[in-house]
């Protein structure tokens, strides 16, 4: 009797917890980015679909769908219409905090899923090869005399990560940021031009904006952003934190679901993405694009982002962009 | 010597046959992608990047080349016949285009597109073969205060624009500078006149703007007609469908000088083929004898830009193989191929993958002989739209321009756009304001503000700026000249016929 109360109570539990331990998708994936095609978050959403297909990853076919408009809003006004869905996935970047602080997100961080950390991109600040600029001290020296002394861009508007990261670096050298001189240059490519042929001081942007001239030894890159030194081209790169003014600002690619995902879409999902990240063309990709390996699975990308959310809040309050 | 031995080993790459192969597919895709309006080469090239991983990088590219350049090609079929610009630079093509179209000589506009496009853009890779490095230099010395005076000097043609009243002129002018402003504004991080709507944070859609003033305005002109019962017959193709000697004759200048505006102004990152074809326009207009037939089926209005929007795919090479800098949306997709084959374009390009770099210029010499030889006999086929009856050609263009607008982003507010911006146009008809010069303000009225505060920021809010260095001092004489010019002729000729008199 025992036994067959035993197994009942097992067959119970079972049947309860069969739904959550095994979600699998039904019907085709559909991942959604925030941009035209051809950007850095379509390449890395494209990169991922064909891994998913090809490694066999999903046992349903996978696509992906740009919703390019209002900096990142309409994408994930689209995703949240898909609440609890977890066939919905979106990449996004920074924009998706620094907006819900600036006023113009029509969806809050917080409703949304988090789900993975991609990669990460490290803000870095370059000058020209011939610049007297020759170490991130120098930067700092110029701009203590005077703030206004150099003309610093900071694709690809006001209150971008690359704004952001000039005015922590100034911050950590106890430069009121708000006094700098940052132009903002429509496109990363027009603000290299731009360096290149001397109408700016230095540039701030992601390394791959600038690894060719790295490269090439045209442009000298003073410091990086990061946490720790990234590799291959920027070896020779100290970071701020380093030279002793502890400044980071990542330019990190989150994989986002909508709002209401079940603990069991999320569990598929770290799965995935988690396997996804260790193929050959994945890495191969990350090497050749300059992207900083960081795969983070959904739990700490949540606090990720509050983390994010709390360094964005400061640095915005002290330029006076916060609504 | 090793660079010319560099440049014979790239025809060899070019000629071997799985490339000519792609080259052949590039194009063909290309004029595809250009008839269609909405769906331009970036989306194009950028939705071939994931089939194509693996493949040999430079096969790739020449394919991907092709669709950059071959859509230029078709932009100016549906320009033509149907007033719907198929691409952003074929805008200048709809006005005199489709007005040739109306007089019977749409198999001529579109002949010399075709042979236009053809002369162009081999001008323009032979610049991208001889001139690529020294340009380089040229490109960089461009920036924001040379950007803003460059602009005031393409802005300045404006008055060639403006038909017969100066006052209409300045309305529709002012108007485009509006739309121009909506949207987030860079230098501050600040909405403007988004009217709480995200989808005009990024902006208003060029393509969405001019879909709506030209080809919606007409469907509703036809619409008049048909209820009106003054309808005009069917446009009925008038002679042959070759060019006449005359028009020959005509256009060969127009074709040559596009050509190397195209070329010139492909080369500054940023500008791009459509300020490229209105330059060649206005250009063409000012150098005319005849400029009132602009604006009335002057084949010179369609040779010109379609020239020019044709050599600039080569110029805009330029800083894309040699800086490995991006001048636009296509050539931006470009360099995210060229990364993902493992391949950095930028100085070394040159010194290491020249097999790749020649095989992609050469590979362009041939795609614009096959482009040539595609396009002109599609000429026959197209044309037979015209004879397409009313009833269903005005809904066929409603059809063709929403998919185009819905193309772009996914968004149904572009589709109320282009209606909206179709009733703007039918009423701007109506009562005579000319639409050239909204859209002159609205490629230049963005860039132009933009660049100026980025001038002025660096400057630290100092005016020497804009005559600091020699090519600003230049575009501002230039400028100054191009104002004047119109008060002065008259004048001289009104003192050589009174000299004649006296």
């Amino acid at each position: 009797m025992s036994r067959i109360l035993a197994s009942l109570a097992l067959l119970y539990v079972a049947i309860l917890a069969a739904p959550a331990a095994a979600w699998q998708p039904e019907k085709p994936i559909e991942i959604v980015v925030p941009t035209t095609p051809g950007g850095g978050i379509d390449r890395s959403a494209r990169l991922l679909q064909k891994i998913i297909q090809e490694e066999k990853l999903a046992p349903v076919p996978v696509s992906v769908t740009n919703k390019p408009g209002g900096g990142g809003a309409v994408s994930l006004v689209y995703l949240n219409q898909h609440a609890g869905d977890g066939h919905f996935v979106a990449i996004n970047s920074p924009n998706l905090i620094a907006n819900d602080l600036n006023g113009r997100g029509a969806v809050k961080y917080r409703d949304v899923t988090p789900l993975a950390n991609l990669f990460s991109e490290y803000t870095v600040i370059a000058v020209r090869a011939d610049s007297p600029l020759k170490r991130g001290q120098d930067f700092i020296d110029r701009l203590r005399k005077d703030p206004q002394s150099l003309a610093v861009s900071t694709p690809t508007t006001l209150g971008s990560v690359n704004h952001l990261s000039f005015a922590l670096v100034a911050k950590a050298g106890g430069i009121d940021p708000r006094k700098l001189k940052a132009v903002v240059l429509g496109s990363g490519g027009d603000a290299v031009t731009a360096l290149l042929g001397g109408h700016i001081d230095a540039h701030t942007g992601t390394p791959s904006s600038v690894v060719r001239m790295v490269q090439a030894g045209q442009v000298r890159a003073l410091a990086i952003l990061a946490p720790k030194r990234i590799g291959g081209p920027y070896a020779e790169t100290p970071t701020w934190t380093e030279l002793g003014y502890k400044a980071v600002m990542d330019t990190w690619r989150g994989v986002i679901g909508p709002k209401g995902m079940t603990a069991a879409q999320i569990a598929w999902w770290d799965g995935v993405l988690a396997k996804a990240v260790t193929s050959e063309i994945w890495k191969q990709a990350l090497e050749q694009n300059t992207w900083e390996a960081n795969y983070l699975n959904s739990a700490p990308t949540r606090k990720l982002f509050d983390s994010e959310h709390a360094d964005y809040r400061a640095i915005l309050g002290d330029l006076g962009m916060i609504k | 010597m090793e660079t010319l031995t560099h440049i014979l080993n790239g025809f060899v790459v070019a000629t071997q046959p799985i490339n000519l192969w792609y080259t052949f597919l590039g194009v063909f895709m290309g004029t595809i992608i250009g008839v269609l309006p909405g769906i331009g080469p970036s989306a194009g090239i950028a939705l071939l990047i994931p089939i194509t991983y693996g493949m040999n990088p430079t096969s790739a590219l020449i394919m991907m080349a092709g669709i950059y350049y071959g859509a230029k090609y078709g932009g100016s079929t549906t320009a033509i016949l149907i007033r719907t610009p198929g691409e952003a630079a074929s805008v200048m093509t709809s006005i005199d285009g489709y007005e040739m179209a109306k007089k019977g000589r749409a198999g001529a506009a579109l002949a010399v597109s075709a042979i236009g496009s053809f002369i162009a853009g081999t001008i323009g890779v032979i610049g991208l073969t001889l001139f690529a490095v020294p340009l380089t230099s040229m490109a960089l010395k461009f920036g924001p205060a040379e950007y803003f005076t460059l602009m005031l000097f393409a802005m300045t043609a404006v008055s060639t624009l403006t038909g017969k009243s100066p006052a209409k002129g300045v309305i529709a002018t002012v108007l485009g500078l509006m739309i121009a402003t909506i949207g987030i504004d860079l230098q501050s991080g600040q909405a403007r006149y988004t009217m709480g709507i995200p989808e005009f944070q990024d902006g208003v859609g060029f393509v969405v703007v001019v879909v709506g003033l030209f080809a919606m305005a007409e469907v509703l002109r036809g619409l008049e007609g048909i209820y009106r019962g003054t309808s005009a017959e069917a446009m009925k193709i008038k002679g042959k469908l070759w060019l006449t000697r005359e028009e020959w004759r005509r256009s060969i200048g127009p074709i040559w000088r596009g050509g190397v505006i195209g070329f010139v102004v492909g080369v500054l990152p940023g500008a791009g083929g459509t300020i490229a074809s209105i330059m060649s326009y206005t250009t063409e207009k000012r150098m005319s004898k005849h400029p009132e037939e602009f604006g009335h089926g002057a084949i010179e209005g369609v040779a010109g830009p379609e020239a020019a929007n044709n050599s600039d795919t080569a110029g805009a090479l330029v800083p894309l193989l040699t800086l490995g800098i991006p001048g636009g949306g296509a050539t931006a997709v470009m360099l995210g191929a060229f990364i993902m084959y493992g391949v950095q374009p930028g100085p070394l390009l040159f010194q290491n993958r020249p097999d790749l770099v020649w095989g992609l210029i050469n590979s362009m010499y041939i795609g614009n002989v096959m482009l040539v030889i595609l396009n002109l006999p599609l000429i026959g086929l197209f044309v037979r739209l015209l004879y397409i009856p009313q009833g269903i050609l005005y809904p066929m263009i409603v059809a063709i321009s929403a998919i185009g607008a819905y193309a772009i982003n996914g968004s149904v507010v572009d589709l109320w756009l282009i209606l909206l911006f179709g009733v703007i146009g039918y009423i701007f008809d109506k009562v005579d304001i000319p639409v050239a010069p909204l859209v002159l303000s609205l490629v230049l009225g963005g860039m132009m503000e933009q660049s100026f505060r980025q001038a002025m920021t660096i400057s630290g809010g100092d005016l020497k700026i804009f005559y600091g260095s020699a090519i600003t001092v230049t575009l501002l004489v230039m400028s100054l000249i191009s104002v004047l010019l119109p008060f002065i002729i008259p004048r001289l000729r009104a003192m050589g016929s009174k000299g004649d008199e006296s």
